[in-house]
């Protein structure tokens, strides 16, 4: 298994070196959504990098409009990108840009958001070609799914193990505007509660590229590390960013490089963890469950028997139909059924018909209201069928 | 025959496509009556909205059928990012939608996209959901197949103009309705804080909450209550003139969850306001200031350009929810039937009383104020007041049609 993570201090090299991390991500401010680093300092980190044998890897993660992917074009361009043997990249734009522009990196694409399924993640690989040295996967793909795709997969596959989860990230600056004073400020960092609901401690980063929201609490996936390997994952991030002690990091480090994983040790230092941690949806994604029940199936027209709607309905007298088909009429006679909105069907045998002035029809047609004897059940908004 | 004559003088462009929301089948109809020449609807999965009423197969071939009589087309939205058993279940529904003949489907997930190439020839769109918003992301999805881009409501209409040729490929771009404030696709909160997946149908609109936000720098213990995340509505009837000279292809209104009212309304209002500045290429300053004041009667978060004509400010964003509004008109009924110097039997959805000042929004042409002396029951008896889910005769107006709305101002 091999682990990466971000370098924003020259003061973490020495233990990324002594802990045998080969890879770090360096987050230029201009080009990464959370990444501080000014070009000078990249370059530096850069080349100290490649000093002690670890690959960097620019990270330019964010999304961007036109004039932003013009801007940043501009920032590449003062890059020594020649240096650069790899890049991850998250806008298709800036995928393409790469592909197009930089024929010498290799690409790691960040698919996050929006790919949960394998033909799509196929489809990204399939499209990079060889080009392609490596794939980041959602946190919303439970475990028993990347298992299934792990094999079916090309390239080398990251995912997230430790840190902050990322659940809302927008352009504007919605924390600034509210603080006092915080002109001028490059970030600002807030926890909101909602005052509708229980959840408390979300983490804010308002910063140039916008506003980004965490859940409160972070992935903590250290628990797993065994399954991951045996099943066959290649590569986990650890994000040590936002407030982790270098002495922190050293702790998980010498954990996750231990190779006996042990959960006992492991629980010490999830004890030391500053804030809670969870699993996500590591182990099971149910966000979908509610779905079926959120409509009433008994409303909706089901076949091409459906005739019309009952608008009104005067009980002991009659019922009010709309007729809704441009291809049936309602004849007289003829047999119908009505369901109603609880889902109980009523037969009928239509014997006589009016019109709205109460003469009497014998073909009703789409768009007309015609008027039938009352059955018990019937109610507004019952659904008209010829009986088949 | 196009529903919306598409204008073209002389080096001029096409009047953009209007395209409108059809939550079910009734606001398809609506919609296209009162002028869309192009509607979006969904089935039932697969979707961003699951508790929109959404379309049944039969549903949908009806609703394709009646558009194409009248000219107008119809986009299914597939825009969800689908899960692996979510793609299964889209095979049979796709060969579906071909056989039934649907203009386009409107997709965000690669998996889809790939799925409906390989099963049919159905155009493809891709939705704002996928967040395209540059001259290379345009390039890239068109060389996967889409035909269209509905981009990302980030962008400026200089900057999808520019996207359009740049890429050559169509631009459609939202010009009313609610907006998120995250990056579409962007935003998973209630999927961790209520177990609904926001990007497969079951947002739960977390960011129109209202937050207590503490400020954690040192020696800062301020904080404040405000909706920080609650977007105002888009609204850009003013840049009309902007959509035409960019060749923007298609203007969409967002809300397959709004009311009847709010689909025929818009529907009327920019079709109106479309065929206007098509035909004269020039601006009427007091045609714009009552079709906005239409606009504004309906529910709104409070207008604001977004990013239409430069990046959104902070006033593009209700802190403290004191720019919404609630309708200032609520729909009366439907008319169903009007048989002239009779009778309109009309279904009603609100009560109202005879001698109440209503209005009817009539297809084409200025609203129609009326006060109905009398109302009678179906059965010709005469009522004091109207009850909802009933039908009732009013006295006729010669130029009223069927599926004409009524509607009367709501008292405050």
């Amino acid at each position: 298994m091999n682990y990466l993570s971000y370098l924003e201090h020259l003061e973490q090299l020495p233990l990324f070196e002594q802990m045998g991390v080969k890879e770090l991500l360096l987050g230029h401010r201009q080009l990464s959504r959370l990444g501080e680093l000014q070009t000078e300092n990249m370059i530096f980190l850069m080349k100290e990098c490649r000093k002690r044998k670890i690959e960097p890897i620019l990270e330019w993660d964010i999304l961007m409009t036109q004039q932003v992917l013009t801007q940043a074009e501009k920032v590449l361009s003062l890059l020594p990108m020649d240096e650069f043997r790899f890049i991850r990249v998250q806008d298709p734009g800036a995928l393409q840009l790469v592909m197009d522009k930089y024929p010498h990196l290799k690409i790691q694409l960040n698919l996050e958001s929006g790919n949960h399924n394998l033909v799509g993640i196929q489809e990204w690989c399939s499209y990079v070609g060889d080009r392609l040295e490596r794939v980041v996967l959602s946190l919303e793909i439970p475990i028993d799914r990347l298992k299934s795709y792990l094999p079916e997969l090309t390239v080398p596959v990251e995912i997230l193990v430790l840190g902050k989860n990322l659940l809302f990230y927008t352009p504007r600056s919605l924390l600034s505007p509210l603080k006092p004073g915080s002109g001028g400020q490059e970030k600002v960092v807030a926890r909101a509660k909602s005052e509708e609901g229980p959840h408390k401690k979300f983490f804010l980063v308002e910063n140039q590229h916008g506003t980004f929201m965490f859940h409160p609490k972070e992935l903590f996936l250290l628990e797993s590390l065994a399954e991951l390997q045996e099943i066959g994952l290649s590569h986990c991030r650890l994000d040590f960013r936002f407030g982790k002690t270098l002495e922190f990091q050293k702790e998980i480090l010498q954990w996750v490089t231990s190779a006996n994983f042990s959960l006992a040790s492991l629980q010490a230092l999830k004890e030391q963890y500053p804030g809670e941690v969870f699993r996500g949806l590591f182990k099971v994604n149910k966000s979908d469950v509610l779905f079926p029940k959120l409509k009433n199936q008994h409303l909706q027209r089901q076949d091409s028997c459906f005739l019309g709607e009952i608008l009104e309905v005067e009980k002991g007298k009659y019922a009010a139909i709309l007729l809704k088909n441009k291809n049936r009429s309602l004849i007289v006679p003829s047999e119908i059924e009505i369901r109603n909105p609880k889902g109980e069907l009523i037969q009928m045998q239509l014997k006589e018909m009016k019109d709205s002035k109460w003469q009497s029809l014998s073909q009703g047609e789409n768009g007309q209201v015609v008027f039938i004897n009352y059955a018990k059940g019937m109610s507004a908004q019952s659904a008209v069928y010829q009986k088949q | 025959m196009e529903k919306l004559e598409r204008f073209m003088g002389k080096g001029q462009s096409l009047t953009p496509e209007l395209l409108l929301p059809a939550g079910n089948l009734e606001k398809l109809k609506v919609a296209i009556l009162y002028g869309a020449n192009a509607v979006y609807v969904g089935g039932q999965k697969f979707g961003l909205r699951s508790r929109a009423d959404n379309f049944t197969e039969v549903e949908l071939a009806e609703g394709v059928q009646l558009a194409h009589s009248q000219g107008v087309k119809v986009y299914v939205v597939l825009n969800a990012f689908l899960h692996d058993k979510d793609l299964l279940e889209l095979t049979s529904f796709v060969q579906y939608l071909e056989k039934i003949s649907v203009d386009a489907v409107i997709i965000s997930d690669l998996g889809v996209l790939s799925t409906v190439r390989k099963l049919s020839q159905i155009p493809v769109h891709l939705s704002t959901q996928a967040s395209c918003l540059n001259v290379p992301a345009a390039k890239l999805w068109k060389k996967m197949g889409v035909k269209r881009i509905v981009v990302g409501r980030e962008l400026s209409i200089k900057e999808a103009g520019l996207i359009k040729r740049e890429a050559q490929v169509e631009v459609e771009m939202f010009i009313h309705g609610s907006m998120c404030m995250a990056y579409s696709g962007n935003c998973t909160i209630s999927n961790y804080t209520a177990g609904r997946d926001s990007n497969r149908g079951g947002c739960a609109h977390s960011c129109r909450f209202e937050y207590s936000l503490d400020f954690l720098e040192a020696g800062d213990s301020s904080s404040v209550q405000a909706f920080f995340m609650n977007a105002k509505d888009l609204q850009g009837m003013g840049s009309l003139p902007d959509f035409f000279h960019e060749e923007i292809d298609s203007l969409k209104i967002e809300g397959r969850m709004k009311s009847q009212l709010y689909v025929g309304t818009l529907s009327k209002i920019y079709s109106e306001a479309l065929k206007d500045y098509g035909q004269t290429r020039t601006w009427d300053h007091k045609k714009l200031v009552g079709w906005e004041r239409e606009l504004n009667k309906m529910v709104h978060r409070g207008p604001t350009s977004g990013n239409l004509q430069e990046t959104a400010k902070a006033d593009s964003v209700n802190w403290w929810k004191e720019s919404e509004k609630e309708e200032d008109y609520v729909v009366v009924g439907n008319i169903l039937e009007n048989h002239d110097q009779d009778f309109m039997l009309v279904e009603v959805k609100n009560a109202f009383s005879p001698g109440e000042e209503l209005e009817l929004l009539p297809f084409d042409g200025p609203f129609i104020a009326f006060s109905p002396e009398e109302i009678k029951s179906v059965k010709n008896e005469f009522l004091e007041k109207t009850r909802p889910n009933t039908l009732v005769k009013l006295p006729a107006i010669p130029t009223a049609k069927p599926w004409n709305i009524l509607r009367k101002r709501v008292s405050k």
